[in-house]
């Protein structure tokens, strides 16, 4: 109704010490809320950028553990668990590599290290950061993103240690050690498989460009180091190792035959007296304690993927398409080898059933054989476990496996079996599980269990703590917005009660509640709408003109660390502006809402006590 | 015939924990085309009458009949309908919206119901209420802008404008000098006059207990004579 908004909007201006005060507050409201904002938002864009660009990527791959484990260790408690290792590496790299929305893949481990000081000073500690340094080069631009104060970074197949600043200066400082390319350091790692110590030749010295670091030391502290070294100082050693030990090693274990080993004129103290000698010379010689530490150079905790669209939405895409992979993969190895066949065998004791016959299209003649003979067996567990025998088999088959439609089957028949089955026989599937382990006592091994993460995560606990200052930051926000809620309505009420005689008027001659309702939401619309846009206006300029000036962020401050570098270009995004417009149509409906209620219960007969 | 109906109406008010009765039991019939005032001394009930026929206000005890509706069987939005199109109101204070300028607040009313006339009609309708009221060189001022008896007039107007059965007017002179308050009555008079509207005055201005055709003279809730005149 135009009357309405014609009054309210008169109001408006009529009652100016009203507008005044419930339009001033809006206008803080919405010019802090856009600058809040629009500052949060291009912190934490340019904490990500910087981060993703110079540390974790955009995806960051990791073994499927449950304890928090980012690229500096465990968030609590550094160094304290088995560094986890991802599995089955080599056909994921080839997954990874061959994906069309990965640019790049490079495989990185970290975990903290002790510096060997001196036997009269305490080690000091830093974070080991193992790269590949060929794919960690063109993964990183390592030209742009670090800062290369002395010597250069690693050179592939190379052994050697790139130390940040931070960890040169306090050597030197505090230790007096100095620290140049040439030197070499002596690290310590301490692991579950035990105390390991190497010396490692420094080949630079080096600074992030992007990313700094101030309440948690882990990123000043981080130093670039050869795989070799860091799996040995962590006790990651190669676990399937086929390849035959050197000669001069059997030799040495081996020169006897078991037969002489064993024979009555074996004369023991003339055997162990060589093998001593042997080992003495043999520790002088370091190229065979270094083959008998041999690592795995395929052993690594963490994958970091730089994608070709770098965007949060593709992000997230991918990421979900990654866990997608990941889980269906490793959660069919784990089923392929028990519980799947269990599932099916329950499903499919009839020979009629159309999927038993298309898996008997499948089959060798061989195997139908043996198949049609166990369908001859009336017992149906005994049947059962015939069909969980075979069709175990048949998994063995890679063409079987890789045959969508008959992966297809294993899914429907898993949703038949919670179909039919809401109440599941766990002690079905408990007892068919063990006599399969009786009749194929294959290994459990499960297949690639990893762990899809973004950035922010790799980054811990640097990223979450500027995820907790941003928290502070809305909380603070929130109570603003609270106590304007209050003053506003506070307000409103003062004037709806002034305005009893002009309320109960509108009633007497004919206005419903409703009107009343429209009536005083009008006008508070109107003061919101009109102040809250000049707010935004404001805080879009201020925003536009800081943008173009930047925040200078001081080295070492805590601005710095939430800007991920030295200043901070704020910016608006349609995110800011249409989120600050409904906050503020909230505002506006909330604050109004129990001072219209108050309106709306004022009676008629008010009109007549007007003075 | 009718307009307005009371049967032994009664009407407490709570002042603080003590009851205090207004009206103690009133009968009273209005008639179609009545110029009629009810008058008694301060305290004597007049308002409260007033508003129980205006349907602003219910009754403690007994019926109210309005153009043949019981208004305590009414909820609020049917009773504020039935206000709209059968009472129009003149107060002692005006009541005029501030921030509408004359034309509007006499346009007011026939905005808060249904359109039954088309934009031009109306138009020309509200023009010769304003016309009749004599302030059509004043249309759009606003309130403040014209003097105590310029904005009774306007008041006249709007509680006119939708044709209503009755008008109640609650001591429409009390703000006004005693010429202005002769115009005003003179004004009322004729449209009484011409156009049939049932008036109903509350007052104790002697002026206006001169010029009613019928007086209800009310004391300490109760109608005195009520024989009526």
């Amino acid at each position: 109704m135009p009357v309405l908004l014609k009054i309210a909007i008169r109001n408006v201006f009529a009652h100016k010490i009203k507008t005044l005060i419930v339009g001033s507050l809006i206008f803080i409201g919405l010019f802090l809320m856009v600058l809040g904002n629009s500052f949060l938002d291009s912190t934490s864009k340019g904490i990500q950028r910087a981060y993703s660009n110079s540390v974790t990527g955009e995806i960051a791959i990791l073994k499927n553990i449950d304890f928090d484990y980012s690229l500096f260790g465990t968030w609590n408690n550094i160094g304290n668990l088995s560094v986890p290792v991802l599995p089955d590496l080599k056909d994921t790299l080839t997954f990874l590599k061959n994906h069309q929305d990965i640019e790049v893949v490079t495989p990185v481990s970290s975990n903290m290290l002790m510096v060997n000081t001196g036997e009269s000073s305490p080690d000091f500690w830093i974070m080991g950061m193992a790269v590949d340094p060929e794919s960690y080069r063109s993964f990183f631009d390592i030209e742009d993103t670090l800062i290369l104060l002395e010597g250069r970074f690693l050179n592939p197949g190379e052994e050697g240690i790139v130390v940040s600043s931070f960890v040169a200066e306090y050597l030197l400082d505090y230790k007096g050690i100095e620290v140049h390319p040439g030197d070499s350091l002596l690290l310590n790692g301490y692991s579950a498989n035990g105390f390991r110590i190497r010396e490692v030749p420094v080949r630079g010295i080096f600074e992030y460009q992007y990313v700094k670091g101030d309440i948690y030391p882990m990123l000043p502290r981080t130093c670039f180091i050869d795989q070799q070294n860091f799996n040995v100082l962590n006790g990651i050693v190669s676990k399937q190792d086929d390849t035959p030990p050197p000669q001069e090693i059997e030799d040495l274990l081996f020169n006897d035959s078991m037969e002489d080993l064993f024979s009555e004129t074996i004369e023991i103290g003339t055997a162990v007296n060589q093998i001593e000698t042997d080992l003495e010379s043999l520790l002088g010689d370091m190229s065979v304690r270094h083959e008998l530490s041999r690592v795995d150079n395929s052993d690594w905790q963490w994958l970091l993927l730089s994608l070709k669209n770098k965007d949060d939405a593709s992000v997230k895409a991918i990421r979900a398409d990654l866990e997608e992979y990941f889980n269906i993969s490793y959660s069919s190895f784990r089923e392929k080898n028990i519980l799947r066949p269990v599932q099916i065998a329950e499903t499919m004791v009839s020979p009629q059933d159309p999927e038993f016959s298309y898996i008997s299209s499948l089959l060798t003649e061989k195997e139908k054989k043996s198949l049609a003979s166990s369908l001859l067996v009336s017992d149906k567990s005994a049947l059962t476990t015939q069909i969980v025998s075979i069709l175990t088999s048949f998994l063995e088959r890679e063409e079987l496996y890789n045959e969508e439609a008959f992966r297809g089957i294993y899914f429907s028949s898993i949703t038949k079996n919670l179909l039919h089955k809401p109440q599941k026989d766990y002690e079905l599937i408990r007892r068919n599980r063990l006599i399969l382990e009786e009749i194929y006592p294959f290994s459990l091994s499960p297949g690639p269990d990893y762990m899809v993460s973004e950035w922010w995560h790799a980054a811990s606990p640097m990223s979450t703590t500027t995820v907790a200052i941003k928290a502070v930051m809305n909380f603070a926000l929130i109570i603003i917005f609270i106590v304007v809620i209050i003053i506003i309505m506070n307000t409103l009420i003062i004037s709806v009660m002034e305005r009893t005689g002009e309320i109960g008027t509108m009633r007497a001659i004919g206005g419903q509640k409703r009107f009343i309702f429209y009536l005083f939401t009008l006008e508070t619309m109107t003061i919101s709408l009109i102040f809250g846009t000049l707010g935004m206006l404001a805080g879009a300029f201020v925003i536009t003109i800081l943008g173009r000036m930047g925040i200078p962020a001081p080295d070492g401050s805590i601005l710095q660390m939430i800007a991920g570098g030295n200043s901070i270009h704020p910016e608006l995004s349609t995110w800011t502006i249409s989120f600050s417009f409904f906050f503020m149509l909230f505002v506006g409906i909330f604050s109004s809402l129990y001072p219209v209620i108050y309106a709306m219960k004022i009676q008629p007969v008010e009109a007549m006590r007007q003075e | 015939m009718n307009v307005i109906k009371l049967e032994k109406v009664k009407k407490d008010y709570l002042l603080g924990k003590v009851t205090v009765p207004a009206l103690r039991g009133v009968d009273l019939n209005i008639e179609m085309g009545d110029f009629m005032s009810i008058a008694g001394p301060s305290g004597s009930g007049k308002t409260t009458l007033l508003n129980l026929i205006g349907c602003i206000d219910k009754s403690t005890e007994g019926n109210i009949i309005v153009d043949g509706h019981n208004i305590n069987e009414l909820n609020d939005y049917d009773l504020t309908a039935l206000r709209h199109r059968t009472v129009g109101f003149i107060f002692q204070t005006f009541n005029l919206i501030p921030v509408l300028n004359i034309y509007e607040n006499v346009e007011f009313p026939l905005l808060l119901g249904k359109m039954k006339q088309t934009k031009k009609e109306q138009n020309e309708w509200i023009n010769h209420i304003i016309e009749a009221v004599g302030l059509s060189d004043r249309k759009k001022h606003r309130p403040n802008e014209l003097s105590g008896g310029q904005r009774q007039r306007v008041a006249i107007a709007r509680a006119l404008v939708t044709q209503p059965k009755i008008v109640l007017a609650d001591e429409p002179t009390a703000n006004l000098d005693s010429a202005t308050s002769e115009i005003i009555i003179d004004l009322m008079q004729k449209i009484n006059e011409n156009e049939k509207t049932t008036f109903v005055f509350s007052t104790h201005d002697p002026m206006i207990v001169n010029m009613v055709s019928k007086v209800i003279p009310l004391h300490d809730g109760l109608i005195a004579n009520p024989s009526g005149v």
